[in-house]
């Protein structure tokens, strides 16, 4: 990925009162990608994207496009636009009125708008809609009047608010793809506000993960997924189970770490976020974590694992490609684990409660601080 | 089938009309209500001097020509009129603006303000009458205050805001309630400014509403009595003070022909509101 940053957020505060809804937040928005702000509901990614349209004002920082300042530069004259959460489609207008209005706000000639809102029409594919009245679509036509009506005006930057929070669950998939083939076309800088992980990952080519205000990490999907920089950005994209420590020790090629309910372990060096050399004293600061997909449940004792845990087969639930079957643990939360629908069948037949070893290779383990942003090695 | 039942338990328009007991009841309030009106409306074709005689003479329109010919009667009539626009579109602007900023604005002392400026509606009207009566006779302005058109009437034109606009206000911040403030957003995102902003987005909302507010503040002004009658002079007599006047000399029906013609005119202009504002709920649904 070039470093092209089209966007730059720095040292951005901001306070509302005393709560901080956002603390010393930077990062770049490269030119012509899709970025994702992702984050719990008031983790700051909303005030983000305010700041970003100028609906909101930072309490302190640097807001810069095109190396331009922005702040204090009302929304109505920043060249980004926004689709709503709430579309906010205008229903006293005409689907064309509604797509025209940035233009007409703009002073461009009229047989201008006239074509560049066919045009954008044509792009969301509701080309014979124009004449419409927005109560007379669907909820997901609205949105696309909502995308037409920002595409027509060609931002620099294009700014979406949970964008397919409000559609039904087979339309979020059809319209995920939909969006990534539109920013392809028009080569706009997208910028989605999500708090749905999977939808990030599906979309963006980088993630923002925000929580509390503060920024955890700024990656590729796939890196933000295997290379976590915190136990709450690897729970956060993906279910993961975390062990807690009683000691470690890293030496030069291996850490050794005794993990409550797992006894000792030896991990290679890449699974840890951080090169620190590392000792007991900040044990309780790590947890040691493993997905679902790299936990192998068996009915006999593996003959060769890293790691065992003996449990009793719980729920198996079908999902299609694969099966999901928990397994309760004596002393902690249960643990999920993905198998083969084979492997599952075998498991169904040994009947609930049957015991199970779960195991799984420590080079598939990842060592992660608890919080990444309180900790000595941010 | 899920929306088949949905649909079949939903109360229709009519449903009431299956019970005996609650058609009775309907029909009971219904004539409570009306027969007085169609008796004064079937009277003001009675061929008869009286028009509280209750006794049928014969059909006639004579005293519809007798009240559009009186020259005094008339010119009520055109001060009622005269009055109500005026006030009614004062009440609108004074009523949209006040709503919008209770609406919009933080301010120190707002509860005190939003009661000051429902007052009105709660005040007994006799009170507000005498009131402004005070008030009306310190400045001067009681009696002839200009001879001009439609100056002459303009302390009962003040005297009708007064307690008009705060119906109007009220009628269009409930309409304001329902406006989603990412529009808005939306419109100055696009790169409008604040008064294209209220001109495109927020007052095509509210345009129901002040639809409400200003059929609201006609009625009010149409009729009203107590308030005019304590603020009017003797050359500005209002269609409902003359009535009062004919009523106490003799009951006639041109009295009644000249009420049904109001009547009239007031179902015409609630039929044309109403249609208007149907029109606008029907595209806002948002």
């Amino acid at each position: 990925m070039t470093d092209n940053p089209i966007v730059s957020i720095r040292n951005i505060s901001k306070y509302f009162g005393k709560v901080a809804a956002l603390e010393n937040v930077s990062l770049d928005i490269n030119a012509g990608e899709i970025f994702a702000l992702l984050g719990p509901s008031g983790c700051g990614k909303s005030t983000l994207l305010r700041i970003l349209s100028g609906f909101e004002t930072p309490s302190q920082g640097e807001l810069l496009l095109d190396n331009k300042d922005l702040v204090g530069l009302k929304p109505n004259k920043r060249p980004i636009n926004m689709v709503f959460q709430s579309y906010a489609v205008f229903p006293h207008m005409s689907v064309e009125d509604n797509v025209a209005y940035g233009l007409k706000m703009e002073g461009v000639a009229k047989p201008e708008i006239k074509q560049r809102v066919t045009e954008a029409l044509e792009q969301v594919h509701l080309g014979e809609f124009g004449q419409r009245r927005p109560h007379q679509l669907s909820g997901g036509q609205r949105q696309r009047v909502a995308l037409a009506r920002v595409l027509v005006k060609k931002p620099r930057l294009l700014l979406l608010d949970e964008p397919l929070s409000a559609l039904d669950a087979k339309l979020r998939d059809a319209m995920r793809l939909e969006l990534v083939k539109l920013q392809e076309s028009v080569g706009i800088t997208f910028v989605i506000v999500t708090h749905d992980q999977s939808e990030a990952m599906a979309i963006a080519d980088r993630i923002a993960v925000l929580n509390e205000g503060r920024l955890r990490q700024v990656a590729t999907p796939a890196d933000l997924y295997q290379h976590p920089v915190d136990a709450f950005v690897a729970d956060f994209v993906g279910k993961i189970h975390c062990f807690d420590l009683s000691s470690i020790r890293s030496t030069d090629e291996l850490v050794r770490i005794d993990a409550k309910g797992l006894g000792e372990l030896a991990l290679p060096l890449s699974s840890m976020s951080s090169q620190t050399i590392l000792d007991d004293a900040n044990s309780s600061d790590f947890v040691v974590a493993i997905r679902p997909e790299h936990i192998q449940v068996s009915l006999s004792q593996p003959a060769q694992a890293d790691a065992t845990l003996l449990g009793r087969l719980g729920d198996i639930a079908f999902q299609g490609q694969h099966s999901i079957v928990e397994i309760m643990i004596d002393g902690r939360d249960s643990l999920t684990a993905i198998v083969q629908n084979s492997d599952a069948q075998v498991l169904h037949n040994a009947g609930q409660g049957a015991p199970v070893w779960n195991h799984w290779t420590a080079a598939n383990m990842l060592l992660l601080p608890k919080d990444a942003s309180n900790g000595p090695n941010r | 089938m899920k929306i088949a039942r949905r649909y079949r338990n939903k109360p229709k328009p009519f449903d009431y009309s299956r019970k005996w007991s609650l058609r009775t009841v309907f029909l009971g309030a219904t004539l409570f209500l009306y027969i007085p009106i169609f008796v004064l409306i079937i009277f003001s074709f009675n061929n008869s001097r009286r028009g509280g005689n209750v006794i049928w003479k014969g059909f006639t329109t004579k005293y519809y020509d007798k009240a559009f010919n009186n020259e005094d009667l008339m010119l009520a009539f055109g001060n009622t009129l005269t009055i109500a626009v005026i006030s009614t579109l004062v009440s609108v602007v004074l009523g949209t603006l006040t709503a919008i900023l209770f609406w919009r604005f933080r301010f120190p002392l707002k509860p005190l303000f939003e009661g000051l400026v429902s007052l009105p509606i709660v005040i007994p009207e006799i009170c507000m009458g005498v009131s402004l009566a005070m008030f009306f006779s310190k400045m001067g302005w009681l009696g002839n205050t200009s001879d001009i058109w439609p100056l002459n009437l303009i302390n009962i034109i003040i005297a009708h805001i007064t307690f008009s606009f705060p119906f109007a206000a009220m009628v269009i911040r409930t309409r304001l309630q329902s406006f989603n403030r990412e529009m808005e957003e939306a419109a100055l995102d696009l790169g409008a400014g604040e008064f294209q902003v209220f001109k495109d987005i927020l007052l095509p909302h509210l345009k129901p509403g002040i639809v409400a507010g200003a059929l609201l503040a006609f009625t009010l002004s149409l009729d009203d009595f107590i308030v005019t009658f304590f603020v009017s002079g003797p050359n500005t007599v209002t269609f409902p003070v003359k009535i009062y006047s004919m009523v106490r000399f003799s009951v006639t029906p041109e009295i009644n022909a000249a009420s049904t013609v109001l009547i009239l005119l007031t179902l015409l202009l609630t039929f044309f509101a109403l249609r208007l504002q149907r029109k606008e709920l029907d595209g806002s649904h948002d």
